[in-house]
């Protein structure tokens, strides 16, 4: 149900943690990098940004540069724990590319980071803050489908991460293949489902789709979501960049239970009586 | 003074029902034979129990007055009125049983609004249902967009003695062709050969779309009959935007403007007099109605910078206004997309739609085009009347199937039900803005209720209140008989449960 009270209540509560979480890494982003720069050279000059995190972001990642080359830092937040692997995958490339290979470039962990000495104003002489670096506030980790069938224009355009079991057949456009499939993935615990627009190869990952006496495949996709997508006549869906396999589908066995034959019986019995009463008195008027 | 009904009518009412019950248990055969051809063996159980209850309601029904005589006409309105109901009763036991409703309540939800073609749903998992479910839920809705006691008639089950005010009872008082007998198989033949083609047709795109044989066949067969039978149900929980096809879209509109022409003007199709079309008083209405609609929609979309190309306006507003005025009620815009994406505007723009609906004499629902379409007659006549000298007199007419005269009881009749509509849509409107909704998603559900259209904003759902589902479901029950009837049935019971004041000694 769309907008209820609690709804709107939820909404607000996570609206303003998210707000209260911003500011938390607003000035742990300040203290960081002022941190970062204090331990690194001391002309260097660190160009930062206060990272902005909508209401679903764990946490932020920002980019930081100087003069002599990139220093990338990872913010870890308050629960740093639901770290996404691929921003930490990034991150050591990140580090394996400018560190060694870059004269004067260094990396820094967010444990090297948090060992700095005391902070320092961005606006000190040397630094400049470039206002193309933008906060990163496009990742939506771990949506649920029934907050996308919910969203609004917000989340459009943003990066996101649903689970979902694949129910129906994977469509395609009319003699199609190779282009695309559709897939809709049901939330059983919302009862709400999404359609996902993937690569054909993707969509043959899926062994299982779920329908009557079949669980189908428990997909995880991570893509854009779309209120109304340009690609496709403004349907609302989510462009897969990922796709994996969680769980493989499965059957389930349809059996009759003994208990149906003596309900039948029953209800033939009662079928029956009146039946033949209505035959017997019918044939008696005539 | 009022008519009050007596024992006698109770029991030939009773025996009556019982032969539609009993119909319904012949046509439970098609989801048991589903479920036994797809080894769906609970449905099957489901399914069985449904027919042998049917069977055993139907004969103790049959049991109050074994050899009636005739129908009279308030009996007759009663057994039509009163039968939607107890079919829903009795046809939504297979569905309860099933795992996709939280209550009885529920299931009958559904049952009423697949019979009255309102294709507004409570279930959940859908996606998850078994076939026959599915075809039971479809069926349904292709018999009740001819109407039960049509089909009921046309294979001979309710006697031939009472067929004329069975037939005008269910709204339709219109004899397409001499004999009830020949216009109720008239309707169901071509019901089936409109729904055989389209099913084939649908059915070859959804296999080319890439579905596995079976599920296009079963995909294309539904959704034919939710289309023609301006039903709006849907296989699968994403609705018809789970197919994906232009094409598919298209051939389900042009299904549902067939379902909305009047049964009289297929008849004068059918036997090569096209210029009765043309000519006809609502096909005139109608296209002006959607023609304007259309406009409106696409301005009021653009404006507000959304679906605005041309491809999305067509697959979207166009198909949207279609789906609405003829109250199939098939949504390409999500209930979400309704609440953030559409304007306000828009929104009002598909309310009036609903309201509206289709042809009378077809399988839509909403007060009706040619209802309007005569007032708005009577209107002008009285305006011209005004401005003439108090000698003249001028006769109306009217184009439909030949030209008739506007008589007064006519636009009584019309103007009747037309209040009875907007009575129902303020009532309902303002009962659901009282549960704390959205005022325009109140009311655009309210009139998807009371036109039978079904199409929502996220409102209807298994998680709204008893009494909201309750009131809908009398919205769809009503609007199905068009008010009038399911009124008049309800004052004469109560009438008749009033217990008679004694002579004065």
């Amino acid at each position: 149900m769309k907008q209820t009270s609690f709804h709107r209540c939820r909404k607000y509560v996570s609206t303003g943690t998210s707000l209260l979480f911003l500011g938390l890494l607003a000035l742990s982003l300040v203290f960081l990098s002022d941190s970062a720069y204090a331990q690194k050279e001391s002309n260097a000059a660190v160009n930062t940004e206060s990272a902005d995190v909508s209401n679903k972001n764990d946490e932020a990642y920002t980019d930081a540069t100087s003069k002599k080359g990139t220093i990338e830092v990872l913010l870890g937040s308050d629960n740093t724990t639901k770290k996404d692997s691929t921003m930490s995958q990034e991150y050591e490339e990140s580090a394996a590319l400018n560190g060694a290979g870059n004269n004067g470039i260094a990396s820094s962990t967010p444990e090297d980071v948090d060992e700095g000495d005391t902070s320092t104003p961005l606006d000190v002489k040397g630094n400049s803050i470039s206002a193309s670096l933008q906060a990163d506030n496009s990742f939506l980790f771990d949506v649920e489908i029934s907050d996308l069938n919910g969203a609004d224009v917000y989340y459009d355009g943003q990066v996101v991460r649903i689970t979902g079991e694949a129910v129906g057949e994977a469509v395609h456009g009319i003699f199609g293949i190779g282009m695309g499939s559709w897939v809709t993935l049901y939330d059983e615990k919302s009862d709400s489902s999404i359609i996902v627009f993937m690569n054909d190869a993707d969509a043959t990952k899926i062994d299982t789709f779920g329908g009557y006496g079949k669980r189908g495949s428990i997909v995880q996709v991570q893509g854009v979501f779309h209120i109304d997508c340009l690609d496709h006549q403004s349907e609302s869906d989510i462009h897969a960049t990922s796709v994996s396999i969680l769980e493989h589908g499965t059957q389930e066995e349809d059996i009759w239970s003994p208990e149906y034959t003596t309900i039948l019986a029953i209800a033939a019995g009662v079928a029956a009586v009146m039946g033949f009463v209505y035959w017997r008195l019918r044939e008696r008027a005539h | 003074m009022w008519r009050r009904f007596t024992w006698y009518d109770v029991r030939i009412i009773a025996h009556y029902s019982g032969a539609l019950v009993l119909f319904m248990a012949a046509v439970l055969g098609l989801p048991l034979l589903t479920s036994l051809v797809m080894g769906e063996w609970d449905a099957s159980f489901r399914y069985l129990l449904g027919i042998l209850v049917s069977l055993a309601v139907g004969f103790g029904l049959r049991l109050f007055h074994v050899a009636p005589g005739k129908l009279t006409q308030v009996q007759a309105i009663a057994v039509t009125g009163l039968a939607w109901f107890i079919l829903a009763l009795v046809g939504s036991i297979p569905l309860a049983l099933s795992h996709h409703f939280n209550t009885y309540l529920d299931a009958l939800f559904d049952t009423l609004s697949a019979w009255t073609t309102t294709g507004a749903s409570l279930a959940f998992d859908i996606d998850h249902m078994a076939y026959a479910d599915h075809m039971w839920r479809f069926l349904m809705e292709f018999i009740g967009g001819q109407g039960v006691v049509v089909i009921a008639l046309s294979v001979g089950i309710m006697g031939r003695t009472s067929s004329t005010s069975l037939y005008d009872s269910e709204g339709r008082s219109e004899h397409v062709l001499p004999g009830i007998m020949q216009t109720t198989r008239f309707i169901v033949r071509m019901a089936i050969g409109i729904v055989a083609i389209g099913a084939f047709i649908l059915a070859l795109v959804c296999f080319a779309l890439g579905m596995s044989p079976h599920d296009a066949f079963f995909n294309g067969l539904w959704l034919a009959m939710a289309s023609f039978d301006t039903g709006g149900l849907t296989p699968m929980s994403p609705g018809l935007v789970y197919y994906h096809s232009f094409l598919l879209e298209m051939i389900v509109a042009i299904l549902m403007l067939m379902g909305t022409i009047n049964f009289a003007l297929h008849s004068e199709i059918w036997h090569g007099r096209l210029e009765q079309f043309f000519k006809d008083i609502e096909v005139r209405a109608s296209f002006v109605w959607a023609s304007v609609a259309v406009l409106a929609l696409s301005a009021s979309l653009a404006a507000a910078g959304t679906f605005s190309d041309a491809a999305t306006m067509v697959r979207r507003g166009v198909f949207t206004v279609i789906a609405a005025f003829t109250t199939t009620g098939f949504q390409t815009i999500s209930a979400n997309q309704l609440t953030t994406l559409v304007s306000s505007g828009a929104l009002l723009i598909i309310i009036f739609l609903m309201l509206i609906g289709g042809s009378a004499g077809s399988t839509s629902g909403g007060i009706k085009i040619m209802r309007l379409a005569v007032l708005g007659k009577e209107a002008a006549a009285y305006i011209k009347e005004q401005m003439a000298p108090s000698s003249a007199r001028q006769v109306v007419t009217y184009y439909h199937v030949g030209r008739h005269p506007l008589n007064i009881s006519l636009v009584r009749a019309n103007l009747t039900v037309f209040v009875l509509f907007v009575a129902a849509f303020a009532i309902t409107g303002i009962a659901t803005v009282a549960y704390g909704y959205d005022a325009m998603s109140a009311l655009f559900e309210s009139a998807a209720m009371v036109s039978n259209s079904g199409m929502t904003t996220g409102i209807t759902s298994s998680e709204m209140p008893v009494l909201l589902k309750i009131l809908y479901m009398f919205d769809m029950w009503a609007g199905r008989l068009e008010w009038v009837s399911l009124i008049a049935l309800l004052v004469l019971g109560l009438v008749s449960l009033k217990p008679r004041k004694r002579a004065k000694t």
